[in-house]
């Protein structure tokens, strides 16, 4: 099959086999590969009803129909499983190299099944894959079980592929994610702890020779060329010359920065955490992925201060924002580290930003105290307290237990007004590092979100395409909910196709065409569109029927308050909410009481049969 | 002197900043502050004082205005008098000696 492999690799830990079992073209038709694919797995092989621990629950990761291609940003892999935050659909997705590589293997997709009675990692490599003894590895963060199965099998920096979980997702930490490729993380959801429950430490993949077929293979390079281009002007270049690094001085200003936890949006030190500054300042040398030209990756050294000599990567602007202003810490160097250390215990940055910076609230307003902390002081700011409790919580060790299980759970059990200090959702879905109450359209995607995550992307290439409202007012609730529900599965076909956002921003003209230049097909742009609304609502009917219903879709207290300072403070979206709601359900074709997509939106996806 | 009106200065002064990679757009290559006043007729809007920016900086020109397909405030967002400004209507808002803008890069992703 052209732009395919025809094959998926079945793992099934209990019993210690691997079987190839053959994609068909069809499949592909209809969910183009990543986050579609595996939401249709999801729906057909795993009980709603099952617990995320259960190991009847599988673990999907998948490339697409693009991946391996010279189409930048097609490196990049989807994960789908039932996650441990929502107890429902989960897609996250990692940037790097092992989506292609998954593909030189001779694979579109893996699914992994079943408990291991001892620790193993996958090893994918040209003309086959195998199960091997992951016990020496138990323990290691992602760079160090990178380092250590490289060295095993004899490869060099980028010559293999490999994502694991760290002592969090061994520890099945409920926010624990899947980190590889020196950082690349797929953090939503607990999908670490999925792994870990699985006793699955890693999956590592060969850069074998590509053989992979392509039905045009210079329209290809037309395109690749096209969507680079795309990527260099695109929003004012930012993001292909920085990166997200220089985005905390551009978000304080809008009231978009996450600070101290939601109690004011003013945070003065925000040139500090220019990455303009920082790159020239600190060691910095880029680390691209796969078939991308831009310079959004880094690795970087610090070389002042009292961190001064920790290597590490560059964090992405959601780890600035979590472990600088979120938890009130001013120094770079620190961020650097947090970030890091955060990242190689296995942890997802936003969940764990905010619940430290939830820790350090209640701290200064006493619901928490020293000897309720093992000792720490948790007071804002605070660096080496907060390394101590994120290795406890990694480790489930003391008070780290608890708050393993992510800031709701471990507000609701605290109780009190500690609850409405909180930044959750109603779902369990975690937000990104941002003030969404100056970002209404994020915190209603983040809200409603039926994959743990982004389905929506306010900033398509084509707003006519997509029907944004254009000018649109950001604050104004029903431009809002039309962007929102116009807009849905803009994301998720780059999640299905697996192309990063950054080098793709929604071009879904250009996607169609690269799709067509890699199969042979003829799918018009509108069929393209269709597959990201078909997987938002397949994800949704599942989670349906794991409980997670309408009444659950709520911002917390906090997490939708009105801001007591900065540029939004008169524009509260609490009072708008129910109406946004209704005007939402309706737009996107679902029943406003029982949340079910009706009997036209299921015909219309063709998803008819999956719904009974 | 005392009973003698005194004449409105034509033009009025505004304070300017420009955050993050927006100021490459405004031909400055360095993490530190831009920040300056920009002379502006009075009566002027927003959006006339953007516009007159945009003169003299070709960059800011193409990437603010070349688009009529682009909202303007996708790429830039603006911050007036410390209130974010959503809808393309709040530019008419007039300006007066003193008032301050900051213009920051329009992002969404997160």
């Amino acid at each position: 099959m052209l732009g395919s492999t025809g094959k998926v690799l079945r793992v099934d830990l209990t019993q210690g086999t691997l079987k190839d079992e053959a994609l068909d073209e069809a499949t592909l038709h209809k969910y183009l590969g990543g986050t579609g694919l595996g939401a249709k797995y999801l729906m057909e092989e795993v009980n709603p009803k099952l617990d995320w621990s259960d190991p009847k629950n599988i673990l999907f990761l998948g490339s697409g129909v693009l991946g391996g291609t010279r189409i930048p940003g097609c490196g990049t892999i989807s994960f789908v499983t039932k996650g441990a935050m929502t107890n429902g659909a989960t897609s996250s997705q990692a940037n790097g190299n092992f989506g292609a590589y998954l593909k030189w293997c001779g694979y579109d997709a893996i699914i992994v099944q079943g408990v291991s009675p001892t620790w193993k990692y996958l090893y994918l490599h040209e003309g086959g894959a195998e199960l091997r003894d992951a016990s020496q590895l138990v323990g290691k963060g992602s760079w160090e079980t990178e380092d250590a199965i490289k060295e095993e099998l004899g490869y060099k920096e980028r010559g293999m592929s490999v994502f694991s979980i760290g002592p969090a997702g061994e520890n099945m930490v409920r926010f624990s994610g899947i980190f590889g490729d020196r950082g690349h993380a797929a953090a939503h959801n607990g999908l670490g702890a999925v792994m870990g429950s699985k006793k699955l430490k890693a999956f590592a993949a060969q850069r074998a020779p590509n053989k992979l077929q392509f039905a045009d293979p210079p329209k290809l390079g037309e395109l690749a060329k096209k969507t680079t281009e795309g990527a260099k002007a695109f929003g004012g270049g930012g993001v292909f010359n920085w990166g997200t690094s220089r985005v905390v001085p551009a978000a304080e200003p809008a009231g978009w920065l996450p600070v101290r936890n939601y109690t004011t949006d003013v945070f003065s030190e925000k040139d500090l955490f220019d990455g303009q500054r920082l790159r020239s300042l600190f060691q910095s040398q880029n680390y691209p992925c796969y078939g991308c030209a831009s310079h959004h990756y880094e690795l970087m050294t610090v070389t002042e201060g009292p961190y001064k000599g920790f290597f590490g990567k560059e964090p992405e602007y959601e780890q600035w924002a979590a472990w600088g202003p979120q938890i009130w810490q001013k120094d770079p160097g620190a961020a650097v580290v947090l970030s890091n250390e955060c990242d190689n215990l296995g942890m997802d940055t936003n969940e764990a930003g905010w619940l430290v910076g939830w820790v350090m609230e209640c701290y200064e307003k006493g619901a928490l105290k020293k000897e309720d902390l093992d000792g720490l002081e948790m007071t804002w700011g605070n660096v080496e307290a907060t390394r101590a409790l994120l290795k406890k919580i990694a480790n489930r060790e003391g008070c780290g237990d608890m708050l393993a299980e992510g800031v709701k759970r471990a507000a609701e059990k605290l109780g009190g007004e500690a609850v409405n200090w909180a930044i959750f959702t109603g779902k369990g879905n975690t937000p990104r590092g941002h003030d969404h109450r100056g970002r209404w359209v994020e915190m209603l995607d983040t809200v409603v979100s039926d994959c743990s995550t982004l389905q929506t992307q306010m900033l398509v290439m084509n707003k006519d395409l997509w029907k944004m409202p254009n000018p649109m007012d950001v604050f104004n609730p029903d431009h809002v909910v039309q962007a929102e529900a116009n807009s849905t599965g803009s994301m998720t076909v780059c999640d299905c196709l697996v192309q990063c956002w950054f080098t793709s921003f929604c071009d879904t003209e250009t996607q169609t065409e690269a799709i067509n230049a890699a199969t042979g097909w003829k799918l018009s742009v509108d069929d393209v569109m269709k597959v990201g609304r078909r997987t938002v609502n397949l994800m949704r009917l599942y989670n349906l029927k794991c409980g997670l219903t309408p009444d659950k879709e709520k911002p917390s207290p906090r997490y939708c308050s009105q801001p007591v300072d900065g540029p939004n403070k008169d524009k509260p979206i609490a009072p708008h909410w129910e109406k946004m709601m209704d005007q939402y359900y309706q737009l996107m074709g679902w029943d406003r009481k029982t949340g079910m997509p009706l009997p036209e939106t299921l015909k219309d996806l063709d998803i008819e049969d999956l719904a009974k | 002197m005392a009973g003698t009106k005194v004449k409105e200065q034509a033009t009025i002064k505004v304070s300017i900043e420009v955050m993050s990679w927006l100021k490459e757009d405004f031909n400055h290559d360095g993490w530190d502050k831009l920040v300056f006043d920009q002379e502006i007729s009075r009566n002027s809007s927003i959006m006339n004082l953007l516009q007159q920016l945009a003169q003299r900086y070709p960059k800011f020109n193409r990437k603010a205005f070349a688009d009529a397909k682009q909202n303007l405030l996708d790429y830039c967002a603006v911050v007036f008098n410390g209130t974010f400004l959503s809808s393309l209507k709040d530019l008419n808002t007039k300006l007066k000696e003193g008032d301050t803008v900051k213009l920051t890069p329009g992002f969404y992703g997160g």
